[in-house]
């Protein structure tokens, strides 16, 4: 029961963050490039979950659990390998706002921008890692 | 290492995922031991053997390295 419960909300949830992104693409008019970036991040995202939540219904449909002990190692390796990329992440853009703007002058990221994209990036992070490790059986 | 689930699954003639639901973990896990892939633990191991009516012995040949 709390399994079918997580489901729906996971469900849920993705298909709200779908139907925020549509309306604001609606009445947003003239979109920045960043905005784009985000927009595509928020599709895999979106797009990852929703797979991995219709994987799961199918698993509870079918009587088998959701969860085991395998599932668990993918989960922490890919939540591990995830937390050490977003670390990276955030220093590279140091370098950019610093380094990069100073020698080549890009433009650089504003605190909003930085954590949009340090969010959205290391939620692919985790589902392409999660994906991965999921199709290499001992990890 | 390699294992005999294929076989003695086979031989009570149970597939994947009756297997999964007995031992109580995803189908892919039971496809990974199968393959070789993924070495369980102690528990799961007991599970299964005791599952398909056999020894973790009889269920599991380790081949020294």
């Amino acid at each position: 029961m709390k399994e079918k419960i997580l489901i729906a909300l996971g469900l849920g949830v993705s298909a709200l963050v779908a139907i925020s992104v549509l309306l604001y693409l609606s009445v947003a008019g003239n979109l920045e490039k960043i905005e784009y970036i985000y927009f595509v991040l928020i599709a895999v995202i979106v797009a990852g979950s929703t797979i991995l939540f219709l994987k799961k219904t199918k698993a509870v449909k079918a009587g088998l659990p959701v969860d085991d002990e395998l599932a668990k190692k993918v989960a922490w390796k890919a939540g591990y390998y995830t937390y050490i990329a977003t670390i990276w992440l955030a220093v590279s853009i140091l370098w950019y706002n610093g380094l990069g703007h100073d020698a080549f002058g890009f433009t650089p990221l504003t605190v909003e921008m930085t954590v949009g994209v340090i969010v959205l990036v290391s939620g692919v992070i985790f589902l392409g890692l999660a994906a991965y490790f999921n199709q290499q059986g001992d990890i | 290492m390699k294992t005999r689930i294929k076989e003695l699954r086979a031989r009570h003639n149970l597939t994947q995922e009756d297997l999964a639901r007995k031992v109580g973990v995803r189908r892919e896990t039971i496809l990974f031991l199968e393959k070789g892939k993924y070495n369980p633990s102690l528990k799961l191991a007991h599970d299964i053997a005791k599952a398909l009516e056999t020894t973790i012995d009889e269920l599991f040949i380790f081949e020294d390295a």
